[in-house]
Parts: structure tokens; C-alpha cells; sequence
């Protein structure tokens, strides 16, 4: 597969034009009236080994692309290119479309690709041991064998800080940072090669979530994962990102490595965005950017740039053409027309 | 300042909670006061009783919880007076026409999302109606009538007058075409702007004091960005006070000009937000503070992190409760003997034998 420039290097996984659109249904014969774009024309890429935070507001459209890379979601168009290990004879790396995918191979290839869930109390199911719920992903792929996947098991549970006793417990029985390290125990059970994290953290207490995170890194570096990280908390972004994306309205609108993206924003949104996260030093004098007028709707969106209505440096070629998502300079990706001359504030 | 500017004063206030298993320290000897026009910051972790306070202030501690010792005093000051008469809230019948006066009318308060928080507090007999108007929208009832309500409860005006003030309050806190909003139900709002509603509701009635229980949590940073500045401009206009609880510290050190920390039921420090944040003393305080991420340039590879979990709140630890967690812990000392609360210089408070001759 050719790659261009300095988008070179390990790519694990590459997407490219990911559309999921969910239709609107109206009236008795549940008449298509209309599509909510709630990930449209998506482009991204995770290098092996690397953290890539997916950030943006509520209902941007980012936990619906996590979910549609691994097809929770069935993708409306677009390509996801896997390399995978699970589909050739000798367990030799090929880049894989998922999006192409049927259900018998998409299920080996899901081996290779693990999700944790933001809630940690309703992803777990109540009725099954601790035991029983690590195992699962095992039973499910058929590679469960008694002794020696209970002590994979074990090993696991104290992995993510749990103690073996922990094996006949039920998740009720824990708090929520505990049950968190259950759901993560659980993600890794195949020995996955890209995880998926939605929200992994944000449910949890600032003590609780420090232990989680630092966890997450641990495992990395010692199972050599690469993260796709969902996340809405743009500090914690920071913190465990290589580099980061912003969303807006179901489009990507900005993709670089994580401190030139917070130092050197190219897209006013990701500048507006983060001078509105409240520094926690209160010497700081804040410069809100703030955005007049509300999220656009994803399912009659603005022509043009979606953001333009709120943007303090539209000029008139905002509203009339979309912009491309480039690269502007290297590995620093951007879908502004503005991008070269606007000068914008970090944090 | 003088005393005379102490608005609510919260003295050794206790709050039990008598559930099958046992009994519930959920507040265990809070003391502090807020003054009138200051923003007092609440801190601290799920479960710490930072919102149980809240709610003992206006005399509407959710069953089975029992306030069980201490007592909140409120200043009560006629509008243009000097007069100031003191209120013993805790004293009053949780029912009784001056604690409904109080609440809504003179100490307001929001809540998180209101449409969909989770388990809105019904203290006995609390009027549904009232409750309503306290504590979220009703999903059947347009806005504007739900604002006007309020304010007909609490001002006498009206009708007709109630609506102007409705909308005006509805401009005031930044919702677009306040006149036409003013007509439409809550599931016609966004989060954002059914938050902005809940702020209107609670300042319609120019309140003395506003408790802000975690109000943008739910809330994206952009919006949350508004309702911060739409809360500090209200606050100098009408010099409110606000006493705001949150466990996020960057929305902290914004608002507040002095900050209490909380854990497992007991306040640990309490200090000027300046001298918190550069001087913490408390090792819960300056742990808190190393734990969160910071946003700017990076710096270390891992976050400081409090080892361990919050303790069950049946089975609290010996001596000081946060010692199990401690990274000053001193053997002997902090596991035997339960810290008191110290003045330091600078009007800085601590609740930790580090600073305590024993």
C-alpha cells in the first residue's frame, strides 16, 4: 500500500472517508425522511504503538466512528484499513478493509481489536463472576482451555491491579474504578492489538481516574498496544495522546501530534475549544473564545464549512465551499480554508 | 471583613444516615460560612458529602439522613436594610411556610442536568409543586410559565409581570429569542440551554445565595464556558453569593474565591482558592492537586496518583480517615488519633496531625 509523505511509518490502522449516516424515520411506513451524518467523510490514521485521542463535543460524532471502525456500526461508505494478522495462512501481516469484511472473518479479525466502555457499571453483566466475564472474549473465539486460560486469567486480574480472590466475585461487589479495571482485564483477555477506549475515564473520581490512566500506560508499553482514545476531557487528551483529532459535526476538522496541536492550533474551532477548558491555577487570567449560537445539526448541517456560523474569522468562501482536509505541514492535518493565514492562540 | 457580611454560617454540622447495614457519617462536623457576595468552593470525590451539605442548608436532607448535630444559621437581611435577623435553619419544620420562603425565594440553586438527573431529593411532604419549580423542569409545561410560577411564589407581581420578568431573565442568561423560547417546552431545549433555564429559575427571584451543585458537569466545555460567565456576571450585579460544589478544579480555581475540601464526610482544609492551590497543606489536598491532568505543554509521563480506594463509609478507618491513603502517614499517630481542626497563619484551616502537637 503506498503511503504519501510522512504519513509513512507503522500504520496499524488507516481510515479513509468513513461515512455512518443513521436514517430518520417518519410516519406509519417509517418513510427515510432525511439522514443524521453522524460521521462523515472521516479520515484518520493509528501508528502501532501510539495513543490517538479522538476529542470534540457531545454528539460530534466520535464514539459513533469508534464504534464503526470495528463495525458495531455498519459503515455507510468509506474504507478501514486493518493490518491484521487473522486472515492469512501463516499469520503474516495484509491490510484488511474491515468495511469489506464478512461476518466469519470479521469476527477473527475482531480478536485483534478490543473496546472499553465509559460506564463501568451497565457494560458489565451482573449475573457473571469477575472470572466469568474476563473469559468470555476467549469462550466466544474458542480459545478457552481450562488450566492454562485460568491462570491467563489471573495473571490478568493482577495485571490491572485486582487480586485473584476477585475470580468468584460479581461486579456489584466492586467500586466503580475497580469495575473499570475489570472491563480493561476483559479488552486485553485476546491479546488485542488495538484498543478502543470510549470514555474510559470520565465516569470516574479525579483519584480513581489518575490510577486509570497511569494503568492504560502501563499496559501499553508492556503489551505494545495502540490506543484510539474517545474523550471529551481535552487535559486528559493531552495526557495520554501521541497525537490527537478534533471532530466537529461528524467532521474531522484538525489531526496533528498531540503538544503541537494544543501549542500550535490551524483550525479556530480547536482554538476556541481549548481556551474554553478552565485552567486549574487561578492565576491564570482567562481568554475565553467564546462561540456564539449552538452545535450545528447533523442532520441539516450549514453549507460550506459546517463551522462557519460560529467562527469569528469566517469570510464569505466559508459559507459557499467545504473545506478540504489536508496537510498542511508535516503530519499536521487541517480542513480550513483560513488555515495559512489566520493566526491562531494555544493553550 | 467583618462578621456582618457572614451570610450563612455552618457550625459543626452533622449528618447521619441510618441505612440497614448501619449508620452513615455523610457529613461529620462541617463548620465554615460564607459571606454575602463571595463564591465559596466545595471540593472533593463522590460520596464525600459535599452535596448533603448543600441540601442541609435549606433544610432538605433526603430520607433516611438526619441532621444530628449542629446548626446552620442564616443572616436574613430585608432587601435595602440593615436589619439582620438570624435564622436557625435546622430548627425549622422542613415543611413550614419560612423555610419555603427561604428556599427558591431567597437561597436558590441548581443542580446537574436537570432533565435528567438521576435521583432528584424529596425531603416529607415537600410541596411536588415547589420541588418542581427547586429542583428540575417539568418535561410537560412550557418554560416561561415554569420561571413565572416561581417568581409569583416568591415576588408578588403579576401574571403579565411574571412573564416580562421571565423573559428577561430567559435574555439575561443568553437564550436566543427570549420571547418566542419562553413558549416552548424543556425537550425542545439543549442540554446547554435547559442548564441556562435552570439558572434563570433560581435567579428570577434575585436570591440572596445561590448553591450550585455541580452545575455544568454534564455539560460540554464550550457551553460550560458560558454558564460560568453568565453566573460571575448575575453574581456582581445582584452581589449574590454562591457556594459551588464541583470535583473538577480547573472550574475551581475560576470561580471560587475561597475553597473547602472535603473527604469521607469531614472538611480536611479550607483556604483562600490562591493559597490552596499554590500552598496546599492537607497531603489529600496537594495528592488531589498532583492527580489531574494539566492542559499545556507536557510535562511528566505519569500523573501522581492516591494509592488506593475510597474507604466504605460503614467501616470508616481509625484516627484520621484518609491515613490508609496517606503518603505522610505516621504510624501510631494518624491511625489512633483523629485529627482537630488547626488554624494556620493566614486564615488557612487544616484538619491533619502534621501541623497538630499531639
Amino acid at each position: 500500500m503506498a503511503m504519501q509523505g510522512s504519513k509513512a511509518g507503522n500504520i496499524l490502522l488507516d481510515v479513509k472517508g468513513l461515512k455512518k449516516y443513521f436514517p430518520i424515520q417518519k410516519g406509519f411506513l417509517r418513510r427515510v425522511v432525511g439522514y443524521v451524518k453522524a460521521v462523515d467523510d472521516v479520515s484518520f490514521f493509528v501508528r502501532e504503538g501510539e495513543t490517538l485521542g479522538l476529542v470534540g463535543e457531545s454528539g460530534c460524532g466520535k464514539t459513533t466512528a469508534g464504534r464503526t471502525i470495528i463495525r458495531l456500526y455498519e459503515p455507510t461508505a468509506g474504507h478501514v484499513l486493518f493490518r491484521s494478522r487473522q486472515l492469512t495462512p501463516d499469520g503474516s501481516e495484509t491490510f484488511v478493509d474491515l468495511a469489506d469484511l464478512d461476518r466469519q472473518q470479521m469476527k477473527k479479525v475482531r480478536r485483534e481489536i478490543a473496546m472499553i466502555f465509559q460506564d463501568p457499571i451497565n457494560s458489565l453483566n451482573p449475573r457473571m463472576t469477575v472470572g466469568d466475564i474476563v473469559a468470555e472474549p476467549m469462550v466466544i473465539h474458542g480459545q478457552y482451555r481450562r488450566p492454562e486460560s485460568e491462570a491467563i486469567i489471573v495473571d490478568l486480574l493482577q495485571r490491572v491491579g485486582l487480586r485473584p480472590d476477585h475470580l468468584r466475585r460479581y461486579p456489584h461487589e466492586f467500586s466503580g474504578g475497580q469495575r473499570q479495571r475489570i472491563g480493561i482485564a476483559r479488552a486485553l483477555s485476546l491479546n488485542p492489538r488495538l484498543v478502543i477506549c470510549d470514555e474510559p475515564v470520565s465516569a470516574l473520581d479525579v483519584s480513581i481516574q489518575a490510577q486509570t490512566l497511569n494503568l492504560l500506560q502501563d499496559l501499553q508499553r508492556d503489551f505494545h498496544l495502540s490506543y484510539i482514545f474517545v474523550a471529551h476531557d481535552l487535559s486528559v487528551v493531552q495526557h495520554i495522546s501521541d497525537r490527537v483529532a478534533v471532530m466537529y459535526v461528524g467532521k474531522m476538522v484538525e489531526m496533528a501530534d498531540a503538544e503541537e496541536l494544543y501549542l500550535y492550533p490551524l483550525h479556530p474551532y480547536t482554538e476556541a475549544l481549548m481556551s474554553a477548558v478552565p485552567k486549574a491555577d487561578p492565576k491564570y487570567k482567562s481568554q475565553r473564545i467564546i462561540m456564539q449560537g449552538d452545535v450545528a445539526d447533523p442532520s441539516n448541517p450549514p453549507p460550506g464549512c459546517y463551522f462557519h456560523p460560529r467562527c469569528r474569522y469566517a469570510k464569505e468562501i466559508c459559507s459557499q465551499k467545504a473545506p478540504e482536509f489536508r496537510e498542511l505541514k508535516p503530519d499536521h492535518f487541517v480542513a480550513c480554508h483560513l488555515a495559512e493565514e489566520l493566526k491562531l492562540r494555544g493553550v | 471583613m467583618n462578621d456582618n457580611d457572614i451570610l450563612v454560617d455552618i457550625q459543626d454540622l452533622k449528618v447521619e444516615f441510618d441505612v440497614r447495614a448501619g449508620v452513615i457519617k455523610a457529613v461529620d462536623g462541617a463548620t465554615f460560612d460564607i459571606k454575602r457576595g463571595q463564591t465559596l468552593g466545595v471540593i472533593g470525590e463522590s460520596g464525600c458529602g459535599k452535596s448533603v451539605t448543600a441540601r442541609a442548608i435549606l433544610n432538605m436532607v433526603p430520607r433516611p439522613g438526619k441532621v444530628t448535630g449542629g446548626q446552620v444559621l442564616y443572616y436574613r437581611r430585608a432587601k435595602g436594610s440593615t436589619q439582620t435577623e438570624v435564622i436557625n435553619i435546622t430548627k425549622l419544620d422542613p415543611d413550614g411556610e419560612l423555610i419555603r420562603q427561604i428556599r427558591g425565594g431567597e437561597i436558590g440553586m441548581i443542580f446537574q442536568e436537570p432533565m435528567s438527573s438521576l435521583t432528584p431529593v424529596y425531603t416529607a411532604g415537600t410541596h411536588i409543586g415547589e420541588a418542581v419549580t427547586l429542583h428540575r423542569l417539568i418535561p410537560v409545561r412550557k418554560v416561561g410559565d415554569q420561571i413565572a410560577e416561581t417568581i409569583q411564589a416568591h415576588r408578588h407581581v403579576t401574571k403579565q409581570e411574571a412573564r416580562e420578568i421571565a423573559i428577561e431573565m430567559l435574555r439575561r442568561v443568553g437564550i436566543p429569542k427570549p420571547e418566542q423560547r419562553v413558549d416552548s417546552y424543556p425537550h425542545q431545549l439543549s442540554g446547554g440551554q435547559r442548564q441556562r433555564v435552570m439558572i434563570a429559575v433560581a435567579l428570577s427571584c434575585q436570591p440572596n445565595m445561590l448553591i450550585a451543585d455541580e452545575p455544568t458537569t454534564a455539560l460540554d466545555v464550550s457551553i460550560e464556558a458560558q454558564i460560568l460567565d453568565i453566573m460571575r456576571e448575575l453574581q456582581e450585579s445582584v452581589n449574590m453569593a454562591i457556594m459551588f460544589i464541583t470535583h473538577n478544579l480547573g472550574v475551581i480555581a475560576e470561580m471560587a474565591e475561597e475553597i473547602v475540601v472535603m473527604y469521607m464526610g469531614k472538611q480536611v482544609e479550607r483556604a483562600k482558592t490562591i493559597d490552596l492551590f499554590y500552598d496546599p497543606k492537607h497531603p489529600y489536598t496537594r495528592a488531589l492537586l498532583q492527580s489531574i491532568p494539566r492542559i499545556g505543554r507536557k510535562t511528566g509521563i505519569r500523573l501522581a496518583s492516591i494509592e488506593g480506594m475510597v474507604p466504605d463509609p460503614l467501616h470508616l478507618p481509625t484516627g484520621c480517615v484518609f491515613h490508609p491513603r496517606c503518603p505522610s502517614f505516621m504510624p501510631g499517630k494518624c491511625d489512633k488519633i483523629a485529627p482537630t481542626w488547626q488554624k494556620l497563619p493566614g486564615d488557612h484551616w487544616v484538619s491533619c496531625l502534621l501541623y497538630q502537637e499531639v
